[in-house]
């Protein structure tokens, strides 16, 4: 349906995007993963015509969206990363305004502005001015601005960034709705590899610019067949340990965190019992050891090296 | 384009401050500098030898028909005493056929005052000598005399100061409002209105509809507010004076598209406007008579000012009753400005967003 073909995008002498190809079949809900630089947003804004590329693609229901992108922007939706409203004007007195320039008018669009309100849960607040809004019903709004025309793509930039747990649960149940109920095909953006895994069928994830991997989750979890995720909770910390472990030819990483440690290794019969001798070597007891499915975020670790969120 | 320009109306009745600011500001101005101006009559002391109290009174009538001094009747010992405490510098004895000073120390306006007087004098004998009233002579020789002089002088000043102030502070109100463009590119609702199926034509047509309007509301608003006020005069002919004030205006808005197309930041701007501004109205005659400037530097730098040309052609229009052909090279400069400025401007926006 929407497709980029080797997009890129030079900002002087930085390579915001590099060759990157995507693709959204109709009804699919796709999640764009990646650390914050990754290029991310820089990717969207080209899909959605707002930004002309470097080089590449933009083709939708097989036409140069580029060269003419009057039909893909009367179909798309767009949720930007920041919060695009008036603030001094009601959400009300916005939606009227965004609802107008896609030649919306009259009964129909005060019908269509009730019922985005109600799917965004904000019916009791349109007359208030969106500036004494918290920061999750902005962000609602910010959604709602973009359902009038009922678009059949939906582009979200991170659209839970800085909100209430509430709110966050409240905005990915609206988009999976709007998916499975109201059959529109999502792109979802976010560097929180939980939202992505509960709400996408594929997922692409990027970094430095570039689509690193991409497939169901599934298939990205192949990618670690070769390796194991270990959990190991103690509330103990051991430097030593943990320098034992990074010195083990056959362990790829080793993650702290306040619970325990991650560890990443090589598949094989005897990890267990080798992680138990190295814990009982540096009088270490832990209080659960277990393998573990990896998350996209291990994913994303033995890809990159690095961790998601730093 | 109407939904873009309806919007712009809405957004500022709920933030009309700045607007409102500076039309005040435009209004204290005017009125602080225009009056202080038909206040500054010289005050001249006077008394008599020979005249009886109703020529007295007349001759008196007569003189200060000038629009430059104010004399007041008096009697020599007053006047003397004064004189002799330095609460006064000279006075003026009037008689029938000729008139003396009594000065206590030399004044600046005093040779005005001799000069006006003496005309006035030789005018009497004239009249006189020929058997004819004032009257009459309006008939036979067009008078040119300093008070015509001086009155033209002062349109000019007042013309200037409220010609210059009304469009120095529409400056900052279209470009202020402009500002709006900037902000609304970091708050991402450019793009949303960008992104949408309506044109950039569209876009850009709404928005300029507006800023234009809104100038040209201050500008009329004001102009209005000074005749009532300070009986200030724009003459008859609307039409050009309109077509002034619009293409001033009009290249104002491309200025501001320059200036928002070169910064990176709401903030930026927001400094950057009272400094074009105020630079512009100083070099550009809206402060001073562009006379005063005299480094050719400046003066090849105020050819590209547009309030140079919006003064000059307004001015033209009000104290001459310039007509269309001597004012085409004005206009055809701020027209070549608003070119220059507004390609300037699109190029730019357009570079950033690629
Ligand atoms: N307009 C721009 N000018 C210069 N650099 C930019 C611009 N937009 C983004 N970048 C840079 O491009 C890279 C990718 O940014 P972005 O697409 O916003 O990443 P993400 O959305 O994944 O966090 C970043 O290094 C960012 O600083
Ligand atoms: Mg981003």
């Amino acid at each position: 349906m929407l497709e980029v073909k080797g997009l890129s995008k030079s900002f002087k002498d930085l390579k915001a995007v590099k060759e990157v190809s995507l693709e959204l079949k109709e009804g699919e809900s796709v999640g764009l993963l990646g650390p914050n630089g990754a290029g991310k947003s820089t990717t969207i804004q080209m899909m959605s015509t707002g930004l002309i590329p470097s080089s590449g693609e933009v083709i939708y229901n097989n036409e140069d969206a580029l060269k003419n992108p009057k039909q893909l922007r009367r179909d798309l939706g767009v949720v930007p990363q920041d919060i695009a409203l008036y603030e001094e004007l009601s959400a009300y007195e916005n939606l009227l305004f965004f609802g107008r320039l896609y030649g919306l008018k009259g009964k129909a669009l005060k019908t269509k502005i009730d019922e985005v309100l109600v799917l965004v849960g904000l019916s009791d607040r349109k007359k208030d001015r969106v500036k004494n809004y918290s920061g999750g019903m902005k962000r609602r709004i910010n959604i709602a601005a973009s359902l009038l025309h009922n678009p059949k793509v939906l582009i979200m930039d991170e659209p839970t960034v800085g909100i209430d747990p509430q709110s966050r649960s409240y905005i990915l149940d609206l988009i999976k709705q709007l998916n499975k109920e109201n059959h529109m095909t999502v792109l979802y953006t976010s560097h929180y590899m939980e939202e992505v895994e509960k709400l996408c069928d594929r997922i692409y994830i990027m970094d430095h610019g570039e689509v690193i991997a991409s497939g169901t989750k599934q298939d990205l979890q192949n990618l670690m067949q070769e390796e194991e995720t270990v959990w190991i909770e103690t509330l103990e910390k051991n430097e030593a340990f943990k320098h034992a472990l990074e010195d083990d030819q056959t362990i790829t990483q080793v993650i702290e965190s306040d619970q325990g440690y991650k560890v990443i290794a090589e598949k094989r019969e005897d990890l267990l019992g080798d992680l138990f001798d190295y814990a009982k070597a540096h009088q270490m007891k832990p209080t659960a050891l277990a393998i573990q499915t990896p998350t996209l975020e291990d994913v994303f670790l033995h890809l990159t090296g690095r961790k998601l969120r730093d | 384009m109407w939904t873009i320009f309806m919007m712009q109306w809405k957004r500022l009745l709920k933030q009309p401050f700045v607007v409102l600011t500076f039309f005040g500001l435009t209004l204290l101005f005017v009125t602080f500098l225009g009056q202080s101006q038909t206040t500054g009559k010289v005050g001249v002391q006077t008394y008599t030898n020979d005249l009886s109290d109703q020529a007295y009174t007349a001759l008196i009538d007569e003189l200060n028909d000038s629009d430059q001094f104010d004399f007041r009747q008096s009697d020599r010992t007053t006047v003397e005493d004064r004189i002799k405490n330095n609460r006064l510098s000279f006075a003026v004895e009037l008689n029938d056929a000729s008139f003396s000073f009594l000065v206590g120390q030399a004044s600046f306006s005093q040779p005005l005052v001799r000069e006006y007087l003496t005309e006035v004098y030789q005018e009497k004998r004239w009249l006189e000598a020929n058997d004819l009233t004032a009257s009459d002579l309006n008939d036979y020789i067009p008078l040119e005399t300093t008070s015509v002089d001086t009155a033209g002088d002062s349109i000019q000043y007042q013309t200037q100061v409220v010609v210059g102030m009304t469009l120095y502070f529409v400056m900052y109100t279209v470009l202020f409002q402009m500002m709006s463009i900037a902000e609304q590119k970091t708050d991402g609702t450019w793009d949303r209105m960008m992104l949408s199926p309506v044109s950039k034509m569209k876009i850009f047509s709404g928005l300029f509809l507006y800023y234009f309007l809104i100038g040209l509301i201050q500008v009329g608003l004001s102009f209005l507010i000074f005749t009532q006020w300070i009986g200030f005069s724009f003459g008859d002919q609307y039409g050009l004076l309109l077509l002034s004030i619009s293409l001033f205006l009009i290249s104002i808005v491309a200025l501001g598209l320059m200036l928002v197309s070169l910064v990176k930041t709401p903030q930026q701007l927001q400094a950057v406007i009272p400094i074009v501004a105020t630079a512009s109205a100083m070099l550009g005659g809206a402060f001073w008579p562009l006379e005063f400037v005299t480094q050719p530097v400046l003066l090849i730098f105020s050819r590209v000012i547009p309030i140079r040309y919006g003064i000059e052609t307004l001015s033209d229009v009000i104290v001459r009753g310039a007509s269309m052909s001597e004012l085409v090279l004005s206009y055809g400069f701020l027209i070549a400005l608003t070119v220059l400025f507004g390609a300037i401007g699109l190029f730019f926006l357009e570079r950033k967003h690629n």
